[in-house]
């Protein structure tokens, strides 16, 4: 799998990869812990956070009320969002007043779970989640299909460029053009960290 | 807002203007007081472009004062769309400055003859009616320049584009925001179309010289205005979500929950979602120099709103909603945001509803027009509807009269009016609002999420499956009663999570008008307007069959949780039962 390490990055150009999360980046998790250990353990967000800030989480498009018997198997999504507008947005809350408007969707734990064992999960960021967490997971790099990685730095323009960045593929220097070809013939997965000039 | 400025636009020798006390509709405004003036003065059988139609634009009842968020008017009639009383609100500056002149209601009645165009000016100095042929078959964009090149900067308008000249099912009437652009709508049942048949095409309003409305209590008014504004602010929807993205911060949720109609309500996801998502417009606007948080009237603490720029960084329209993003996008499959912009410019400039134009798209798609994820053909779609060629005229009248021109069975209305961007099979308690709301089809007619506040009807386990009717039915209850207030849906946020914002609002409204306002007293008046409405559609001929989503909403699952609206036709005729 590619490594792409960018440094000198703006906070413009940072922002204009966040629309990585909101498709979703990969990660390898252990099967069988719950979202919330999930939340804890892998995304490093404290309880005040999860509790207060993220006020809609998606198990495979579905509502979970209890993140805590939420179980995590491989090949699942998880969905970040802060509360939202309308009836529908508040229905999707957790444990909201409004939840029995979509009783039929919400998430309902099977017993069936392979404990222990690695999963892959897709992470998706949404609104003021994605501002939040996504500077610093993208930081930390995040592992995403090269196609869509380079779909993302061709409309950049300026903001990608030798003059302005310092890019990496695999621990050796590369220019951006040339990452990009790389990029064009990549079908897999490859790890993308972004290295700002300031401190988040 | 002490009297009610009447126009017959039958009357001999041309239209005559009279203007009475309240009397009877004291203490009303906004829905509850057009949905009263339809209910009492309209005959229910008659034809809504006819003479005996009413058409009634009213303020809230805080308009016009200091509140914040109180910029919304009513607009009511018998909807030429769906054959039943209408309401439709709109944001921008008119609500505000009419109440500031002191009508409670404009209503215009009658016919008027011969097939002259009309605009009324209303300022301090009284009301003209004046014949003006020049501005026929004007988009509302450049109508509008006339009229600020005519009256002024200072001015608010309420107009109609060619669609409601052409009296097409599908018009809305424009309210300019606080650039003076024709980009707030009363958008749904074609209002437009009525004010057309009234034969008025613009109403400018001038409130130069006006004071503010003065609350009874100032003191108290004052100080309930902080905290709710205060409530507003700390919330993170109105606060921070509101603000950042707009409306279509939406997209991204409703698409993974598998809500997103999609290819005229086949699916429930769109592969595009991301590429016209709330993130990712904020953030296109921010790139071009347009604005992502803007108020779309003043005294607006929440600013949903926003401007959109072309690529050129030209100003193209206002920051299209989640709504007409959906209605453009998702569901014509369409992922091209400039497209979508554009759509809803033409929209706005012919004034239509974006709900209903989108709709009526994808159902074209659906009859093979034009492709679904054909952004070109969409457009010159549009273009037909505005320039009226008879291809137009069919596309104009919307999604029911296009679907049945073409032939098709899958129309997704409910009495006669496209269901908005929420799939009922995916949510099924927005299906049961859908189908019951005296509007037709209506995702704000259930808006006001307030029942832990309001607790009418008991507390209900938001974990159980059962329930939704009462829900349904006490948000259908809290939303006729805030949408008489003036006040902007959205406050309904704040609301849910903040009893002392809740609070804040009785206070304001019990300030203002002297008297004590509880929540009860609240809920009643949203009961009375609801028991007005219905009996209206029920004399208009009615009946429990019109309660219906259609019949492919019970019977094709919809991906990708594969689930078909389940609520049993008995549960939605109990909607009513109080």
């Amino acid at each position: 799998m590619n490594k792409i390490l960018i440094k000198n990055a703006t906070r413009e150009l940072l922002t204009n990869l966040l629309p990585l999360l909101q498709q979703g980046i990969l990660m390898k998790v252990t099967a069988g812990s719950s979202v919330r250990d999930f939340l804890i353990s892998n995304l490093c967000l404290d309880e005040e956070y999860i509790d207060r800030r993220i006020q809609s989480i998606l198990l495979n498009g579905r509502p979970v009320d209890d993140p805590s018997g939420a179980k995590i198997k491989d090949g699942v999504t998880i969905a970040l969002s802060s509360s939202m507008p309308g009836l529908v947005g508040a229905t999707l809350r957790r444990c909201s007043p409004v939840a029995s408007l979509r009783s039929t969707l919400t998430y309902k734990e099977s017993s069936n779970i392979k404990s222990n064992c690695q999963a892959t999960v897709r992470l998706k960021l949404f609104n003021l989640i994605m501002s939040e967490i996504g500077p610093f997971m993208l930081k930390q790099g995040v592992m995403v299909e090269a196609k869509r990685i380079q779909e993302i730095l061709n409309k950049l323009n300026s903001l990608f460029d030798k003059d302005r960045n310092e890019v990496f593929l695999n621990n050796e220097t590369i220019e951006p053009v040339e990452l990009l070809k790389v990029l064009s013939q990549d079908d897999g997965l490859c790890i993308i960290q972004i290295e700002t000039i300031t401190e988040l | 807002m002490e009297k009610i400025l009447r126009i017959n636009m039958s009357a001999d020798g041309g239209p005559e203007i009279r203007e009475e006390p309240l009397g009877e509709y004291a203490g009303l405004g906004g829905r509850g007081l057009t949905s009263a003036i339809v209910s009492k003065e309209v005959p229910p059988l008659c034809h809504p472009l006819g003479p005996e139609n009413k058409f009634v634009i009213a303020p809230g009842i805080l308009s016009g004062t200091l509140a914040a968020m109180s910029g919304r008017i009513s607009v009511g009639c018998k909807s030429p769309l769906t054959g039943g009383i209408k309401e439709a609100n709109a944001g921008g500056q008119p609500a505000q400055v009419l109440a500031r002149l002191g009508y409670a209601a404009i209503v215009l009645e009658g016919k008027p003859k011969g097939d002259d165009i009309y605009k009324i000016v209303i300022n301090k100095d009284g009301v003209q009616i004046i014949p003006d042929n020049s501005l026929k078959m004007l988009p509302n964009y450049d109508l509008i320049e006339k009229m600020k090149a005519e009256y002024g900067d200072k001015i608010a308008c309420i107009s109609i584009g060619p669609a409601g000249e052409m009296k097409m099912c599908a018009a809305s009437v424009a309210c300019t925001d606080m650039e003076l652009r024709p980009t707030r709508h009363a958008g749904r049942g074609g209002v437009g179309a009525v004010m057309g048949s009234k034969g008025v095409k613009v109403i400018v309003l001038d409130d130069t010289g006006m004071p503010m409305r003065e609350p009874k209590d100032p003191e108290k008014f004052k100080e309930a205005n902080r905290t709710f504004v205060k409530g507003l602010q700390q919330h993170a929807v109105t606060g921070q979500a509101l603000p950042a993205y707009g409306t279509n911060v939406l997209t991204n949720i409703i698409n993974e929950v598998g809500g997103y109609p999609t290819y005229n309500f086949k699916e429930g996801q769109f592969k595009g979602a991301s590429k016209i998502s709330g993130e990712t417009e904020a953030e296109l606007e921010k790139q071009r120099g347009g604005v992502p948080t803007h108020g779309c009237h003043r005294g607006c603490v929440i600013r949903c709103s926003g401007i959109y720029h072309d690529k050129d960084g030209n100003y193209l329209t206002k920051q299209p909603e989640y709504e007409t993003v959906w209605a453009h996008g998702g569901n014509c499959g369409i992922d091209d945001m400039d497209a979508i912009a554009k759509m809803d410019f033409l929209d706005d400039n012919y004034g239509l509803d974006t709900i209903e134009m989108g709709a009526t798209i994808a159902v074209a798609m659906e009859a093979g027009l034009i492709e679904f994820g054909d952004a070109e053909g969409a457009i010159r779609l549009i273009e037909e509807v505005g320039k009226g060629t008879y291809l137009g005229r069919i596309l104009g009248n919307g999604a029911e009269f296009t679907g049945r021109a073409f032939g098709l069975e899958r129309i997704p209305v409910v009495k006669g009016q496209a269901l908005p961007a929420y799939d009922p099979r995916a949510v099924h308690g927005i299906g049961v609002t859908y189908a019951t709301s005296p509007m037709g089809a209506d995702h704000t007619a259930g808006y006001a999420v307030a029942q832990n506040v309001l607790k009418v009807g008991g507390d209900v386990d938001p974990l159980k499956p059962d329930g939704q009717i009462e829900l349904s039915r006490n948000l259908q209850i809290a939303t006729a009663a805030i949408d008489s207030t003036g006040m902007c849906l959205f406050i309904a946020f704040a609301i849910l999570d903040q009893p002392e914002t809740f609070q804040a609002l009785m206070d304001m409204l019990s300030a203002f008008t002297g008297k004590e306002m509880t929540a009860d007293e609240f809920m009643e008046l949203g009961k009375n307007i609801l028991t007005m409405e219905r009996d209206f559609n029920k004399r208009a001929g009615f009946t429990s069959k019109h309660d219906r989503l259609p019949m492919f909403f019970k019977t094709e699952p919809l991906p990708p949780h594969n689930i078909t609206f389940q609520v049993k036709d008995e549960d939605l005729d109990k909607v009513f039962n109080w």
